[in-house]
């Protein structure tokens, strides 16, 4: 089984759900920066690579997590690459969506589009993990409730 | 291989132009009045269908032809078919190819429709004409696309 977090660019928001779900962020308090700049791939996506999968890692359940940015079209998306994933004789029921846009801070926008679309990452990055801290429970609860019901609908307690 | 036509709509130029590419539509010969017609009906009554791969049917070469609307995100939707490739290990190629010639004017006529039901015949006579003014440049794109797929091949 396959589980994407998606979000608009696929460099701040999706990473930080998938690295709390495989424990590179910790889910019982607020990491530090230092912490958030040390998890693969996070503010690293470019913008003209946006919408290629990014696989993160495999959690305890052996699910492949990966972080994927469907702009703002997840909902022409999401049909667009279960039908060809139909086509291609893949069981779509095997492929699990999790939006993790969650609603932030404007600073962290302008913080991601300086750093991906303007490239001052020095000024950008910061920025973004700024937002991101202050809303960290809300990252957790999503990953908690997806690990939730992953546990339920395989069957292990 | 599997070829995709994409565009802002899938039942407009990329409908047409795979179309021409199967050959239900014969390439520098306009379909008739009533085809015409009957792709305004499709047009209208299924624009806002985005995100299905359609299949059109097979091309000279056994290559399987797909449509499908994806709005303003081709480029976001090629990404991925090329990442699903690699995360699913996807051997058979795909062919991309963006639809959109002529397609910001159809959107219009729809709404203008939706409107103004009224003037349908003047709404209808429009989309012929745009029609007929889009067709040799999709035909000319689909004899492009086939010649790439060719070389491709060859190499």
């Amino acid at each position: 089984m396959k589980l994407f977090y998606h979000c608009f660019g696929g460099a701040h928001t999706s990473i930080t759900c998938a690295a709390i779900h495989l424990g590179y962020l910790p889910m019982d308090r607020i990491p530090d920066c230092r912490e958030f700049i040390a998890v693969p791939h996070y503010d690293k996506m470019e913008d003209k690579n946006r919408g290629t999968p990014i696989y993160i890692g495999r959690d305890e359940l052996g699910i492949d997590i990966y972080a994927i940015g469907l702009k703002n079209a997840c909902h022409i998306m999401i049909p667009a690459i279960k039908s060809y994933l139909n086509v291609n004789n893949i069981q779509p029921k095997d492929i699990l969506f999790v939006e993790s846009l969650v609603k932030l801070h404007p600073i962290t926008s302008i913080g991601g589009f300086l750093s991906r679309k303007l490239n001052l990452v020095s000024v950008g990055r910061p920025l973004t993990i700024w937002g991101i801290r202050r809303r960290y429970s809300v990252f957790v609860e999503i990953v908690s409730g997806v690990k939730e019901s992953l546990y339920r609908h395989i069957g292990i307690s | 291989m599997k070829v995709i036509y994409y565009g802002n709509t899938a039942t407009y130029a990329a409908y047409t132009m795979a179309a021409i590419h199967i050959g239900i539509y014969d390439e520098g010969k306009l379909p008739c009045l009533d085809h015409i017609l009957r792709q305004w009906e499709l047009c209208f009554i299924h624009h806002l269908q985005k995100g299905n791969l359609i299949y059109m049917g097979l091309d000279d070469g056994l290559r399987e032809i797909y449509v499908i609307g994806c709005g303003r995100h081709g480029k976001v939707l090629e990404k991925i078919y090329n990442g699903l490739n690699s995360v699913y290990d996807i051997q058979e190629e795909i062919q991309l190819v963006k639809a959109d010639i002529g397609e910001g004017w159809i959107g219009f006529l729809i709404s203008l429709f939706q409107h103004f039901p009224s003037i349908e015949p003047i709404v209808k006579k429009l989309f012929i004409r745009m029609y007929k003014k889009a067709y040799p440049l999709w035909c000319k794109k689909v004899r492009r696309e086939k010649e790439k797929i060719k070389e491709g091949k060859k190499l």
